[in-house]
């Protein structure tokens, strides 16, 4: 019996299919955990990032190459930005504004990295689904 | 290529039901994968499905097995249509009626991106050449209503509209067009009729359920504003649209604290509150528009293809 033919973005989900798990979960765990418990060595940064990453790689995403240059990108916005604001000197702000303000674009950026990751991921992971309910029926 | 499920793959490509062609092509192209036509008719379900990557993959394969189709050109310029890439869609537009002079889809088409481009007279030629080439074409006279339909001219529309479904009360694009035109002139129940009229037939129809989508949250009040921004999210590229949700994101949480700087911790506080309410609400409302979507199309007696 021949092979079925596979269409380029189908996933080839490999020995750890069962922990595949929807990537926007992922995000809305990622925004909502940090409310209640800020895990240790800056965790509530590396931690989507890798975790999103591995997702990509069992599900055998792929675009899972775009994924992980889009969190490079992201994790090398975020430490440009934190040494662009440690060059800045600005006396006319108390310190804690300017850091809010650092804060606050901070999150903008790893969001943003997040939810791009979030949405090549989407589409692998809807097709992944769909595959697997054909087999189950 | 003699073989009954080329036809079952058309027909459900035709039908909108991309799934099942998808799948069977794929096994279509298991058995024949130097078949330019499979490639070429699985890279226009890949583009009924957005994915364009593997569209635009498999049309390559298409194209090179078969470079002089006229078929082919047209899938492409629907691929360049849908990224966007206006000026290579009228391109392949241009090719495909070069190879086929006789295809008024690539004509149609053609009108759809000047549309789109703001050239309204170049898109009116173009109908009124498909028109020349096919005057008795139902494909043609739905256009015309669209053209007119888009313009604002909806009595104008709305004559095309009559006409073409006094060609065919069946067809699809005719309902949706007239549907279309109800919205826009306020007439919800009529606008209704028509998406639930295409629905019952083909439940996979997508843009009689988004017109049907678009009529209940207009009618909802606690949706409606949601539906509105998120529509025109929606239009935008992935970038763009995550840009404008950062952006957002980022106007409050600095007005927030601009505001807090200059001495209104209250304006600041509440700034931080509605963005607060904001986001609950945009996330809420994704459930809350399933459900309600659901209830309402429950409502509709399926066939079990659905």
């Amino acid at each position: 019996m021949r092979d079925e033919y596979q269409i380029i973005d189908e996933p080839k989900p490999g020995a750890f299919e069962q922990y595949i798990l929807d990537p926007s979960i992922i995000l809305f765990l990622s925004i909502v955990v940090p409310l209640f418990w800020i895990p240790p060595f800056h965790g509530r940064v590396w931690i989507p990032l890798i975790w999103l990453w591995a997702n990509g790689y069992f599900l055998g995403s792929p675009t899972l190459k775009k994924e992980i240059s889009f969190g490079i990108l992201g994790l090398l916005s975020l430490i440009l930005t934190l040494v662009l604001f440690s060059q800045l000197s600005i006396t006319w702000l108390p310190k804690e504004s300017l850091v809010a303000y650092l804060r606050t674009i901070l999150f903008g950026i790893f969001f943003f990295t997040l939810y791009m990751i979030v949405s090549l991921q989407s589409a692998p992971y809807a097709i992944h689904q769909y595959v697997k309910e054909q087999n189950q029926s | 290529m003699s073989d009954h499920r080329i036809e079952l793959a058309e027909s459900y490509y035709q039908q909108g039901r991309y799934d099942l062609a998808i799948d069977l092509l794929k096994k279509l192209l298991s058995e024949e994968p130097d078949e330019a036509y499979f490639h070429g008719l699985l890279a226009g379900c890949l583009l009924g499905k957005a994915r364009l990557h593997a569209a635009e993959h498999e049309l390559g394969i298409a194209l090179a097995l078969a470079p002089n189709h006229s078929y082919l050109y047209l899938i492409k310029a629907r691929l360049s249509y849908l990224k966007k890439s206006f000026r290579d869609t009228l391109d392949d537009c241009d090719e495909a009626s070069r190879l086929d002079p006789t295809n008024i889809d690539a004509l149609l088409l053609k009108s759809s991106v000047l549309q789109t481009m703001g050239q309204l007279n170049e898109a009116l030629t173009c109908i009124e050449s498909a028109a020349n080439l096919a005057p008795d074409s139902i494909s043609v006279t739905i256009a015309f209503g669209d053209y007119y339909l888009n313009t604002g001219e909806l009595d104008k529309s709305e004559a095309y509209a009559l006409e073409a479904l006094k060609k065919d009360a069946q067809n699809e694009s005719a309902n949706i067009l007239m549907g279309n035109i109800q919205l826009g002139k306020g007439n919800t129940e009529e606008a209704e009729y028509h998406a639930k009229f295409v629905i019952l037939n083909n439940p996979n129809a997508t843009d009689a359920l988004r017109l049907f989508s678009n009529i209940k949250m207009r009618k909802n009040l606690f949706a409606g504003l949601w539906w509105r921004v998120n529509s025109k999210i929606a239009q935008l590229s992935n970038i763009k649209g995550s840009l404008v949700l950062i952006l957002a994101f980022l106007f409050f949480n600095l007005l927030s604290q601009i505001v807090k700087d200059l001495g209104y911790p209250g304006a600041s506080t509440f700034i931080s509150l509605f963005w607060l309410v904001v986001v609950i609400y945009s996330w809420l409302m994704i459930p809350y528009y399933h459900k309600t979507l659901k209830k309402e199309l429950e409502k509709f007696s399926f066939n079990r293809n659905f």
